[in-house]
């Protein structure tokens, strides 16, 4: 009797899946009210009806005609509030929130609504999360998320969907040879502050370098920028080091450039715990100011200055676009209203989100509130700044920001915290550097192997 | 390079390697004495540091925040092993999800009151600055490090071989019962001996803390080089943590330097060698490493023909009414779901069946993920990318088999830890193929399952096959050796049975399981990066074939669903996500110890066969 | 340390054809400073049943490993069916129709009592391998474990996970495990070791039911039940025979009862 019976459950399954399967090639898309489905099958056809298949680019206007502002716009912020970035992350929310409440969340008339999501640091979740704004809450753009491979993930899926997704950092590329239209950033790619940074290494008589950077696509192109410009003025790399993302403990890095005896250190590292590392063992071996040290964007920034001691004074000179300790209104009001709300000097990722903040406002002047996919992406590109927290803004046609590249110190600001100030300004700097968009991309993107030297 | 460097260097590796002895030496002790793997070690560093680096900056007395840090973790090591742990003794598995919900607790708590900031702490101005010797200058607070390390060892030595607790702890043992029966509460010594790890664990952390950072993350990262060295040294050997330690962090100092490109895989080096030449480590102890398994409920109890109808039938019309009645958002979770949970079943295969429980198969997933992806980025059609991917699955299962067929128990899990961890370190690697950190992406699902809803299908097709697969497994003649095999290796070969072959066959299934779960994440998410290979993600399928119950067919889908869930839905409604997480799995463990679908089988059961209680009952060495 | 000289042919010699089921010849073990065994010869014939007994640290266990296959002897030759299989491995010995039980229980015990007889049935099938095919319950080799726990007299258990048998039930399971693979000759390691009286009993019954054409060796510490059972027995005193015949001579011989009783000096 049993056997039969499991010898019929066994019949059942398999005509289940064999119907399941027969139903992947012609059930329609469920949903709830939220959707106008149609809830008839259409016949034999893989499609499903057209709000709710994967859209092109073409037709975003015809789409999203549902989506057009009856005075709102919705925006969707990733950003990675736990795990093992959830600084970064935290201070991304703080810098967005920020210009809300400085300028008020109405925008002529456009009511701006933040739907904020944690991703956790993971290309999984951002993905889910991105989907759950774009199909969920039905966001018209989507802020974020901050690391590479998770910037890559989300701005594939919303870009298909027709959706602009702006960006603080992400990888060089992005904005290069994988350029979407409706991607943009509102930051410097990887390798653009470190090109003024090689320049400027060499004019200041530097031969010899030692580079160390992260072994990943972020310190290549960070190492590359540096390693391009100083060797085409003239300088020699002496040895370029790369050490593991996350690496704990640097002093085997350290003890090989006190051997190589450059006259100068890059460091192109992506901030937070490893450079904090990075520093102690320098310091902890007392070379701190030996050798000269230039830091890439991200080197000593805020989360770096929190927690280094007084050694670090004058002993790193950064070329960044973020300088918490520039001479300049707009930049010190930030800063003063984000240490009286959150008790600590605003970071880059802080100032990066108060800047794509802005430029989506100013976008949203100029379209007057709607957000039509790449439409709306050129507007915004169209933005152009006198002043903002980075100084001069606009953006070239690549969708990439083109100002100015601070050389700063590290000083006291009086009362024992640590901040950077400017020394230098090279200004409108492009992420192409000093050669036109083809020229430049017809090499390959930087590499461990391909440094531009 | 000259005599200096070389010198500097290995001082390098020495403080580092002490570090790894403080927090490794806590480990070794805590199994060898009371067979816990304690995973959430890595979280009681963590919170010691944090609490360090808070009574520095308060006090001002670098001591004090040494003994703050010790306490703090000693303090949760009390209460984990008073309310918690005491609950599950001697049952393994249950005692791992319980470490890792603990784990996920601390950490999360400990990003809620310290900031996601990653903090260090100032030494001292007597342990600033560098010790000049005259031919080398080497830094103070390093000296310090490898000075605490020494006298902590020195101190543990004397302990375990000339004191009377230390008697007691090497009775226990060798010989739990015994030890027992001389009326020694051999309970309540472990209990404070655990407490004892704990403070060591914290200890390590203010240690660090002046040496490294403390951040999130930084819990699973230093855990990970703990597990090496104590596989190296030996489960339960202190001396065996001493060497180990010394040995990593030489061999980590000295790879940066030589070999760069390879300093990430160097680390494992020594450990594949002890594995395969003395895989109970340089001095572990037999009696630990070669434990027989405990008894495990019955999980493979047939409920009744007809409730399992009526369930199935239910199922297979739940998975098909989903897109009806669902928004996309939430089927496309389901999706998840299954895929998780294909993952989970294939490592529940070998973990159900054969007692095998690796903790690597992220690994091979991702073999046919990035073969996948590779094919469609160089222009190759369906046929050709899934031709690439089951080449690479074999190929990876095969290393995976060879490698663990002669190992069962801890060793088994370690090897398969150390192969996730490699092909995480491949991945990165490799980035010409690989795209390395930023991964691959623009991987199109093909045509005829494109929409959301299709694909849904096609994963929750794919998963019941699977399912299906498994049960036929189960009730074949393999499985029944299989079965055997987990009971009795040494039976099983006096009757004949290759005990390695049936083992190695069996990783190749698992494999090709593992591989369909690769292949349906990467079109899923139509994008691959090392993040899909993490050591997490390997861990997480374990912890969800715990949750839903070892050997349960579904279980693996009920921990999927309960970890998806938290990770990619509440967290959108509930910041302290992975505190819930955690305590969802000490929840579990409390009042379910089967697991989900263990302790629900119990209920439905016709024929009431066994107590309701959970496996009590351990074999003693 | 008796130099009687003990005949070591059966009775009963091998009738034409077929060489004797195990001989063993001047076997001698030694443990680093330890002799173990020292010069033990014995022929089994072919329908016989043999026990060896003997005080503790007598040799037996050491004996009975060799005959297995443990470890290979530091003198002395071994023979099963007329093979030298002196430094055979353990599974080459069970190929050749060695079987053996183990005195620590050595069963699965996760498994029925029935499915531990069934995977020893299938050992040595190519099934084994298959991992496609539902073992159908009531087939062939079902029918056939039954058969053999019913010869050891637990066929009411068969069903029952092992863990759940008694001691004794355990030992019967044991028997029909070892006797599953078919064997041409059996080592039975101390089968009787904590058991009661009555389990004592049942097991006696469940080796007496066993076929004749099965010979079987038998160490065991408890002389009784071993003297009940055997045809002839073998007794040992610090590795060295010191009385080989029937059981009832055995039994009366001075040597041995010294052995056991205490020596005199």
């Amino acid at each position: 009797m049993h056997a039969k019976l499991q010898r019929r459950l066994r019949q059942i399954a398999v005509v289940a899946v064999l119907a399941l399967i027969a139903a992947a090639c012609g059930a329609p898309g469920g949903g709830d009210a939220e959707e106008p489905a149609t809830t008839e099958p259409p016949p034999a056809t893989s499609e499903a009806p057209p709000d709710t298949a994967e859209e092109t680019p073409d037709t975003t206007t015809a789409d999203t005609s549902d989506r057009e502002t009856s005075g709102t716009v919705k925006v969707g912020f990733i950003s990675p509030t736990t795990g093992f970035v959830a600084a970064l992350g935290i201070d991304m929310q703080r810098g967005w929130n920020m210009y809300w409440e400085q300028n008020g969340n109405v925008v002529d008339g456009i009511t701006v609504e933040t739907v904020f999501e944690d991703d956790a640091g993971d290309p999984d979740v951002a993905l889910t999360k991105a989907r759950r704004l774009v199909e969920e809450e039905q966001v018209d753009i989507v802020a974020g998320p901050i690391l590479a491979n998770t910037a890559y993930a989300v701005a594939e899926y919303v870009a298909g969907q027709g959706i602009p997704s702006f960006h603080i950092t992400a990888a060089d590329d992005i904005t290069q040879r994988e350029y979407d239209p409706h991607v943009l950033r509102v930051g410097y790619s990887s390798s653009q502050t470190n090109f003024p940074a090689g320049q400027w290494a060499f004019d200041q008589g530097y031969q010899r370098a030692v580079t160390i950077c992260p072994d990943y696509a972020f310190g290549w192109e960070s190492c590359g920028g540096f390693v391009s410009a100083f060797t085409e003025a003239g300088g020699e790399i002496v040895e370029q080091i790369w050490h593991p993302l996350g690496n704990q403990d640097f002093s085997s890095y350290v003890t090989q450039i006190q051997s190589a005896s450059p006259d100068v250190v890059f460091v192109g590292s992506a901030g937070g715990a490893d450079a904090i590392q990075l520093w102690n063992a320098w310091s902890d071996f007392g070379m701190a100011g030996s050798i000269p040290m230039i830091g890439n964007c991200c080197f000593a920034d805020q989360v770096f200055l929190r927690e280094v001691g007084q050694d670090a004074i004058g002993a790193v000179q950064s070329f960044t676009y973020w300088v918490e300790g520039r001479e300049d209104e707009e930049v010190q009001a930030f800063v003063s209203a984000y240490e009286e709300a959150h008790g600590e000097i605003p970071s880059l990722y802080a100032a990066g989100s108060y800047m794509m903040a802005q430029v989506i406002a100013e976008a949203l002047r100029t379209t007057g509130g709607e957000v039509n996919g790449a439409e709306f992406v050129e507007a915004a590109r169209g933005v152009s700044l006198e002043n903002s927290l980075y100084g001069p803004l606009q953006f070239d046609e690549y969708n990439n920001v083109v100002g100015p590249v601070y050389q700063t110190e590290i000083v006291d600001r009086g009362d024992g915290t640590l901040w950077a100030v400017v020394a230098e300004t090279f200004d409108e700097v492009s992420q192409f550097w000093n050669k036109t968009p083809e020229e430049y991309m017809q090499n390959p993107v930087f590499t461990r192997d391909y440094q531009g030297n | 390079m000259n005599l200096d460097a070389f010198l500097v260097q290995a001082l390098n590796g020495l403080s580092f390697g002490a570090l790894l002895f403080l927090l490794a030496s806590g480990f070794t002790l805590v199994f060898g004495l009371m067979r816990i793997v304690n995973l959430a070690h890595g979280a009681l560093y963590l919170a010691g540091g944090y609490v360090g680096i808070v009574t520095a900056v308060a006090t001002g007395n670098f001591l004090f925040a040494l003994l703050a840090g010790a306490l703090a973790a000693a303090l949760l090591g009390l209460v984990s092993e008073r309310v918690l742990l005491r609950r599950v003794r001697g049952l393994e598995l249950p005692e791992v999800l319980l470490t890792v919900g603990i784990g996920l607790v601390i950490a999360d708590v400990a990003l809620a009151i310290f900031g996601g900031n990653p903090q260090s702490l100032t030494p001292p101005r007597w342990l600033s600055g560098a010790l000049d010797l005259g031919f080398i200058a080497y830094p103070r607070y390093r000296w310090f490090v490898i000075g605490l390390a020494v006298l902590v060892g020195v101190g543990l030595y004397f302990v375990q071989n000339k004191t009377r607790v230390g008697a007691i702890m090497r009775a226990g043992v060798d010989d739990r019962e015994m030890t027992g029966m001389m009326g020694i509460n051999v309970d309540r010594v472990f209990a404070w001996l655990f407490v004892f790890g704990a403070a060591l664990a914290g200890l390590a952390g203010v240690a660090a803390a002046g040496q490294l950072t403390m951040r999130p993350g930084a819990d699973t990262e230093i855990l990970l080089f703990a597990l090496v060295v104590v596989i190296v040294g030996g489960l339960g050997s202190v001396t065996g943590a001493a060497v180990g330690s010394a040995l990593i962090g030489l061999i980590d100092s000295f790879a940066k330097v030589w070999i760069p490109e390879l300093s990430y895989f160097a680390v494992f080096a020594p450990m594949a060698v002890v594995l395969v030449f003395r895989p109970r480590g340089l001095f572990g102890l037999p009696q630990i490493s070669e434990a027989p398994p405990p008894l495990r409920a019955d999980t493979n109890g047939r409920l009744s023909g007809r409730t399992t109808a009526v369930l199935t039938a239910l199922g297979l019309g739940a998975i098909y009414a989903a897109p009806y009645v669902l928004p996309p958002f939430l089927v496309s979770l389901l999706t998840l779901v299954f895929i998780s949970g294909l993952l989970a079943t294939s490592v529940n295969l070998l973990a159900g069946e054969a007692g095998l429980v690796s903790i690597g198969h992220a690994g091979i997933a991702a073999a046919a993920g990035y073969g996948i992806a590779w094919a469609t980025v160089n222009g190759m059609g369906v046929g050709a990318s899934l031709a690439i991917a089951l080449v690479l699955v074999l190929a990876v299962s095969a290393v995976f088999g060879l490698t663990t067929m002669k190992t069962k128990g801890i060793v088994y899990l370690m090897i398969t830890l150390a192969l996730g961890m490699v092909c995480y370190g491949l991945a990165f690697r490799l980035s010409n193929i690989t795209g390395g950190q930023n991964g691959l992406k623009g991987i199109a699902r093909p045509p005829l399952f494109d929409a959301w809803w299709q694909f849904y299908y096609f994963a929750a097709a794919v998963f019941v096959l699977a399912v299906a697969f498994v049960a036929w497994v189960r009730r074949s003649p393999f499985g029944l050796a299989l079965r055997a095999i987990r009971d009795s290796e040494s039976r099983a070969a006096s009757l004949g049975y290759s005990v390695a072959g049936t083992k190695f066959v069996a990783t190749l299934l698992s494999g090709l399981l593992a591989g369909a779960a690769g292949m349906l994440a990467v079109w899923h998410a139509e994008f691959i990066s090392p993040a899909t290979v993490s050591f997490g993600r390997s861990a997480m399928a374990v912890v969800m074939v715990i949750l839903g119950g070892t050997g349960a067919l579904l279980g693996p889908l009920v921990g999927a669903g309960v970890v998806v869930g938290f990770e990619h839905l509440i967290s959108s409604y509930v910041d302290r996500w992975p505190t819930l997480l955690g305590l969802a799995f000490i929840l579990v463990v409390m009042f379910m110890p089967n697991g989900i679908i263990g302790q629900l089988r119990s209920r439905l059961r016709s024929a009431p066969r066994r107590s309701q209680a959970p496996e009590a009952l351990e074999m003693a060495p | 340390m008796t130099e009687k000289r003990v005949p070591s042919a059966p009775p009963s010699a091998t009738a034409g054809g077929g060489a004797p089921p195990l001989v063993i010849e001047n076997l001698v073990h030694r443990f680093g400073g330890v002799t173990a065994v020292d010069g033990v010869s014995l022929e089994v014939g072919p329908e016989e049943r043999v026990a060896v007994i003997g005080p503790n640290g007598a040799g037996k266990t050491t004996l009975f490993r060799l005959i297995a296959g443990e470890f290979v002897p530091s003198e002395g030759t071994i023979r099963l069916f007329g093979q030298d299989v002196t430094r055979f491995p353990v599974h080459k010995r069970a190929r050749l129709g060695l079987s053996r039980t183990f005195q620590v229980s050595n069963l699965f015990l996760n498994l029925t009592a029935l499915e531990n007889v069934r995977v020893a049935l299938q050992a040595g099938r190519h099934d084994r391998w298959k991992f496609w095919g539902r073992i159908r319950p009531g087939d062939e080799l079902e029918g056939r474990a039954r058969e053999l726990l019913a010869q050891v007299g637990i066929d009411e258990r068969a069903d029952v996970p092992t863990s759940d048998l008694s001691h004794g039930e355990q030992r019967q399971l044991e028997i029909a495990v070892a006797l599953a693979t078919d064997p041409k000759f059996l080592l039975l390691d101390e089968p009787a070791a904590g058991l009661s009286a009555a389990e004592r009993a049942l097991l006696r019954k469940a080796l007496q039911n066993l076929p004749r054409r099965l010979p079987f060796l038998l160490i065991e510490h408890d002389m009784s039940f071993a003297m009940n059972l055997s045809d002839r027995v073998l007794c040992l005193d610090n590795g060295r025979p010191i009385a080989l015949g029937p059981p009832d001579e055995v039994r009366a011989d001075p040597h041995v009862k010294a052995v056991y009783l205490g020596r005199a000096g």
